[in-house]
């Protein structure tokens, strides 16, 4: 056998990729019984996740379809397009946030520090030439820029928090000292974002060894040479940990503001 | 000349009143000793003295001034607090005695100096600061404090946890100090090292102060 229902390839067609999925689906009841039968309890979340995420991956296509047909006509898909991404900004910001409830302003912090570090990686790629200003481009690597800055910049507020409440004396022996919040946090911040990118630089340092990232094997499989494609895939890597280095820097840095007031005194929050 | 005045100061803290009514008074040139029991608000009294917190109500001034309207990161500088915590820094006894000197661009007293001010000698300098003893961190810390050369030294409990050895060289550096002109304000629960270090005692019991006065004229009576 060629192996699968489409010898040819990918499915062509929103019908076509429907019948694959519905095959496909076997494989998440499958799922669904074994963890009624083992009583995990993962059914109904399983359920929702698979439901839910559905849904948004069909809202995003639909839009990105939109978008490609409004690029194609020549008409003003642009705006449309950083509406959108503003949009993956707020809503990546909110999660983040919920990382951190107690902090004060923390959805401002995680918001700003997000589109900051993924529109600044976007930015430098499509400016330099690395990337085409296209939908079907600009989309789906900005979901990919704000996914992993999220994660990243969720990381960073969870334990920049908690690096502070542990070293607490620390920071409050170099303020005595003379420091300003900024210095007296140096050590607070390095530790914070470093272990915040760990999972990121580990997943780069095993490319191609442990797994084949998403881009790479989406792109192989329809059609684009391997080499090609493990070249794009580091185009991609370097947006993403270059995305991911500016979010968490500017959140260690906007995380500032609400651990101390303007006279260098830490807020009683924290 | 007086260091520092406050007048009827009052501090909160999460919540709960640590300080309701504190009247002190520290003269330049002097070691004031502010004794009272664990939880009677000293060490938030000292906080205040270094900006680190701000009063809630009351009088608080540093050479004549309101000490909120010093710049926090100068009186820092020029008032410095020994936390009661010796925490060390990352890096060699070196690297931590010459900390607030990188910070500031600027080295009040150099670090071989000033580790001998505090009682150790130079050979400690390139000691791995986080591996030394519970008395040779005081010390460091004190160290750190004196490279600046302050004009006024705060404690909090330096000698608290220490060997006597170390008890005695702590106690050794700060009447240097003082000799040599600086203002100390010690923060300690013992009355006994108070009538020995101090020139003027304040007696601090359940948030509220008197005023302080000479260590002849206090009594044992009067100790929190």
């Amino acid at each position: 056998m060629g192996g699968g229902l489409l010898s040819a390839g990918l499915p062509a067609t929103w019908q076509e990729g429907a019948l694959v999925l519905a095959l496909a689906s076997m494989l998440f009841f499958l799922v669904v019984a074994v963890s009624a039968w083992r009583g995990l309890r993962l059914g109904k979340d399983l359920s929702t996740g698979f439901i839910l995420g559905g849904a948004q991956l069909a809202l995003v296509s639909l839009i990105l379809m939109a978008l490609i047909e409004w690029h194609a006509r020549g008409s003003l898909w642009l705006p449309a397009a950083a509406l959108l991404v503003v949009g993956m900004a707020a809503i990546g910001g909110r999660r983040s946030a919920q990382r951190t409830p107690d902090m004060p302003q923390a959805f401002r912090i995680t918001t700003s520090s997000i589109a900051f570090g993924s529109v600044l990686a976007l930015s430098v790629l499509l400016l330099a030439g690395a990337l085409p200003l296209r939908p079907e481009f600009l989309i789906p690597l900005a979901g990919m820029a704000f996914g992993n800055s999220m994660d990243i910049c969720s990381l960073t507020m969870e334990r920049i928090t908690r690096e502070f409440r542990m070293n607490r004396g620390a920071v409050e022996a170099r303020l005595s000292l003379g420091a300003s919040s900024a210095q007296a946090m140096e050590e607070v911040d390095r530790m914070a974002v470093r272990a915040a990118l760990i999972p990121t630089i580990d997943r780069m340092k095993t490319l191609g060894v442990i797994f084949i990232p998403g881009a790479m094997a989406g792109l192989i499989m329809a059609g684009v040479e391997p080499l090609v494609a493990a070249q794009f895939q580091l185009v991609i890597f370097l947006m993403i940990v270059g995305g991911g280095v500016m979010t968490a820097l500017a959140a260690a840095t906007l995380c500032r503001g609400s651990f101390f007031n303007r006279e260098h005194q830490i807020e009683d929050w924290v | 000349m007086t260091a520092y005045r406050l007048k009827g100061v009052a501090k909160s803290v999460g919540g709960k009143e640590v300080l309701s009514s504190v009247d002190f008074e520290a003269r330049e040139g002097e070691v004031t000793a502010l004794v009272g029991p664990s939880g009677s608000g000293k060490s938030t009294l000292l906080r205040i003295l270094n900006r680190l917190i701000d009063p809630d109500r009351g009088i608080a001034e540093y050479r004549g001034e309101d000490l909120r309207l010093w710049d926090p990161l100068e009186l820092r500088r020029e008032a410095v607090l020994v936390p009661q915590e010796a925490v060390m820094f990352p890096g060699s006894v070196a690297e931590n005695v010459g900390y607030a000197a990188r910070l500031h661009g600027r080295a009040g007293m150099d670090s071989a100096a000033a580790l001998q001010a505090a009682g150790l000698p130079p050979s400690f300098l390139d000691r791995d600061a986080e591996r030394l003893s519970g008395g040779e961190r005081k010390r460091v810390s004190l160290a750190r404090a004196l490279a600046l050369a302050p004009r006024t030294l705060l404690l909090d409990e330096p000698t608290a946890g220490v060997d006597p050895r170390s008890a005695i060289s702590i106690e050794a550096s700060v009447m240097r100090m003082r000799d040599g002109g600086g203002t100390v304000v010690w923060v300690t629960h013992d009355v006994e090292q108070a009538l020995r270090v101090a020139d003027r005692i304040a007696n601090l019991k359940a948030g509220r102060a008197g005023p302080s006065q000479p260590r002849k004229d206090f009594r044992w009576g009067e100790a929190f």
